[in-house]
């Protein structure tokens, strides 16, 4: 059933989910790209945007918007819980820990070997994702107007300190200019 | 450190975060402050230090900070049900959004001027991913170099060449973490 699968998918998604933000995007590719294929990489990418421009986490935003797709409503409100059931848990336990020993360094520890391999990991979604967005099927055969974003893009996020939502959005303005050219 | 007895209703503890949650766009950095903002200074419910202890708590919990920040502060206040409503609050406005924006997506995306605008969105977040790997990169290089970066690049090859799953290598690079700042150094 459409439902449970979703369930156990996002609640997956959620459990491993250290770091939140973009880290979720190597997670999202692994369960809902590669293994379940309920979306493709594009998608991803356009989840990712639509994420900057409305309310919310790409987590969220993206387990409502895979629900939807794959089970109606039912299954973004499914999805969306699943995602958020394991930090619920989460929650009721830490803080009982936290009131009991008023101690949590060993969870600190355990984060600190979480974020390097994140950071590895972001880095294979990263590959990913630019053979997808920046090429159809081969290498010969690239989409000039989303390489000419990547690499306008790339320099003001590593030259200026424009937020990823202006960044996102200046994306969408040399897609609506090369449009018009064309 | 918590009592079911704060003065505030769950109705009250829902609508702070479901509007907290829906006005603020980019996530759990930008949003954190804006709770501890409400909390500490505004409306005089949690200390200042409490606050701080919740918002490292949210940082080591999976998931998304903003929704984590609120559920714990809802379980400080109110407790299991103070969790709930919060939850509840924080995820609202994200699931009403989406919902809405998927069948504008469905709708819109056959016109090429809106195919366009995403091709230019997909560079821009492709773009954006390389930041974000480079800047975190960065960071890496600061403390524990050796370790960070052996994790980094193991992790990294075990996914991309060996197609290992991520579940097995968060799991290995968790018990590292632990093994080296708990267990060895007994300090974070």
């Amino acid at each position: 059933m459409i439902y449970l699968e979703l369930l156990y998918y996002f609640i997956l998604i959620g459990i491993s989910a250290f770091g939140g933000g973009y880290a979720v995007m190597p997670l999202i590719q692994y369960y809902i790209v590669d293994k379940t294929h309920w979306i493709d990489m594009l998608q991803l990418a356009d989840i990712s945007s639509i994420s900057q421009m409305t309310p919310g986490p790409i987590l969220l935003n993206a387990a409502t918007f895979v629900g939807v797709k794959k089970g109606g409503v039912l299954g973004g409100i499914v999805s969306t819980f699943g995602s958020v059931l394991p930090s619920f848990i989460f929650v009721l336990l830490l803080s009982y820990l936290f009131r009991k020993y008023k101690n949590i360094q060993w969870i600190q520890s355990i984060m600190k070997g979480l974020k390097p391999a994140i950071v590895g990991l972001i880095g294979v979604a990263t590959i990913t994702l630019i053979m997808h967005s920046l090429f159809y099927s081969s290498l010969s055969e690239f989409n000039f107007m989303a390489i000419l974003s990547f690499g306008i893009v790339l320099l003001l996020g590593l030259k200026t300190k424009l937020s990823t939502v202006n960044l996102v959005l200046i994306g969408a303005l040399i897609g609506l200019a090369t449009y018009f050219i064309q | 450190m918590s009592s079911q007895n704060t003065p505030i209703t769950y109705t009250k503890l829902a609508y702070s975060f479901f509007k907290t949650n829906l006005v603020t766009f980019g996530g759990g950095y930008a949003i954190m402050p804006i709770i501890k903002k409400e909390y500490v200074e505004v409306k005089h419910l949690i200390h200042e230090d409490e606050m701080m202890d919740l918002l490292v708590l949210a940082q080591s919990i999976p998931g998304a900070m903003a929704v984590n920040t609120s559920m714990l502060v809802g379980f400080h206040l109110k407790g299991f049900k103070g969790a709930m409503v919060s939850m509840l609050g924080a995820v609202l406005p994200s699931l009403l959004v989406i919902i809405l924006v998927y069948y504008f997506y469905l709708d819109f995306q056959q016109y090429p001027l809106v195919l366009s605008i995403f091709n230019g969105m997909r560079g821009a977040v492709s773009a954006i991913m390389v930041v974000i790997s480079y800047t975190m990169l960065k960071e890496l290089f600061k403390k524990d170099r050796v370790f960070t970066l052996s994790i980094a690049l193991l992790s990294f090859i075990s996914s991309y060449f060996f197609s290992i799953p991520l579940g097995f290598i968060l799991l290995l690079a968790g018990i590292c973490g632990y093994g080296l700042y708990s267990l060895v150094r007994g300090r974070v």
